[in-house]
């Protein structure tokens, strides 16, 4: 369960101070598909990150997985993003001078990969129809085989928290209905909780948890 | 005339890998929002400094072990240069120290960045 409560999220941009969030509080059930829908610069991506602790709430309390991401050290929170979470960006946030197989493995670099954590990121591209792309650089795939590299990245930590900001948002409808399966897909096998910001409400289903955000507040 | 050298080659190093992580930026962000930590992308940075330092050492002393036979071969009578195995060395490793160090504070630098940043960048 990620609880969010009562958070607040203001930044300068130049001269001016933007409240992103005003006073948000909700809860996201576990194992499911929530989706955070809403007009442009309603606070939607200001939750996601900070559900991901790539930015802290000016004030207010979130409680991932039973952690107060507020409270982490900075050391803490890069444990927590490499083991806890995987992200899905809308533009997909490769590096351009790895392979789609180095892609995978980026986050587990600095600690050193395994033959068996290599063996299960070629598994992991073969799953989503790549296994023939293992050495392409992210320049020789579309768009939609981009963002199932950025997708088995996510899936290698077998994350606990699925963080997509509009994982569509630049590709066609067919790939795009694609990278849903694979999301719920990832959410069935592994019971992680997917949290999607989009503006695409076409992909709901009936089961899914909908937060629709409104000036930083819920709707 | 060796503090100029070592000046001129710390201050291209310096510059190179302020260079590298400003065009790299979005990229570090990448990193750190998977869970690489400040010290992982400090280490990354010191440690293509210090490869960059190593080439410079070797490139440096070759051509310096060239230009010492060149000069040797032209004034047989007048000069008589010499570059052992061990001055060569002691330079590489010189150089390399050299890259690290120069590459510390560009690394300090992209270490502290905020992937947030990088990623609204990117």
């Amino acid at each position: 369960m990620i609880e969010v409560d009562n958070v607040t999220k203001t930044y300068k941009r130049g001269p001016a101070e933007v409240r992103a969030l005003r006073g948000l509080s909700c809860r996201i059930p576990p194992g499911v598909l929530t989706f955070v829908v809403g007009p442009s610069g309603s606070g939607k991506s200001s939750l996601l990150y900070i559900l991901g602790a790539l930015d802290q709430p000016t004030s207010g309390e979130v409680i991932c997985q039973g952690q107060r991401l507020t409270q982490l050290t900075v050391k803490q929170r890069d444990v927590y993003r490499r083991d806890q979470v995987g992200f899905v960006f809308q533009n997909f946030n490769l590096l351009a001078n790895l392979s789609a197989v180095e892609n995978v493995l980026v986050p587990y670099f600095p600690q050193g990969v395994t033959p068996a954590r290599q063996a299960e990121a070629i598994e992991l591209l073969k799953r989503v129809g790549l296994g023939d792309r293992l050495e392409h650089r992210p320049s020789q795939l579309s768009g939609g085989e981009q963002q199932r590299v950025a997708i088995a990245r996510a899936l290698l930590k077998r994350p606990a928290l699925v963080l997509a900001d509009e994982p569509t948002g630049e590709l066609d409808s067919e790939s795009g209905a694609q990278i849903y399966r694979y999301l719920r897909d990832l959410r069935d096998e592994h019971g992680s909780t997917v949290v999607i910001v989009t503006h695409d409400r076409t992909h709901i289903q009936p089961a899914d948890n909908v937060l629709s955000l409104h000036d930083g507040k819920l709707a | 005339m060796t503090g100029i050298g070592v000046s001129i080659a710390f201050v291209g190093i310096v510059n190179t890998m302020l260079m590298s992580v400003t065009e790299r930026f979005i990229e570090f962000g990448v990193l750190k929002a998977n869970g690489w930590s400040n010290g992982d992308v400090l280490r990354l940075i010191s440690f293509e400094s210090g490869l960059l330092g190593l080439g410079g050492g070797v490139v440096g002393c070759a051509l310096g072990w060239i230009a010492t036979h060149a000069v040797n071969a032209h004034w047989p009578t007048r000069i008589h240069l010499y570059a052992g195995p061990r001055l060569l060395a002691s330079s590489v490793c010189f150089s390399i120290v050299l890259g690290v160090l120069g590459g510390l504070y560009p690394a300090i630098r992209a270490s502290r960045m905020m992937p947030m940043d990088a990623i609204r960048r990117g």
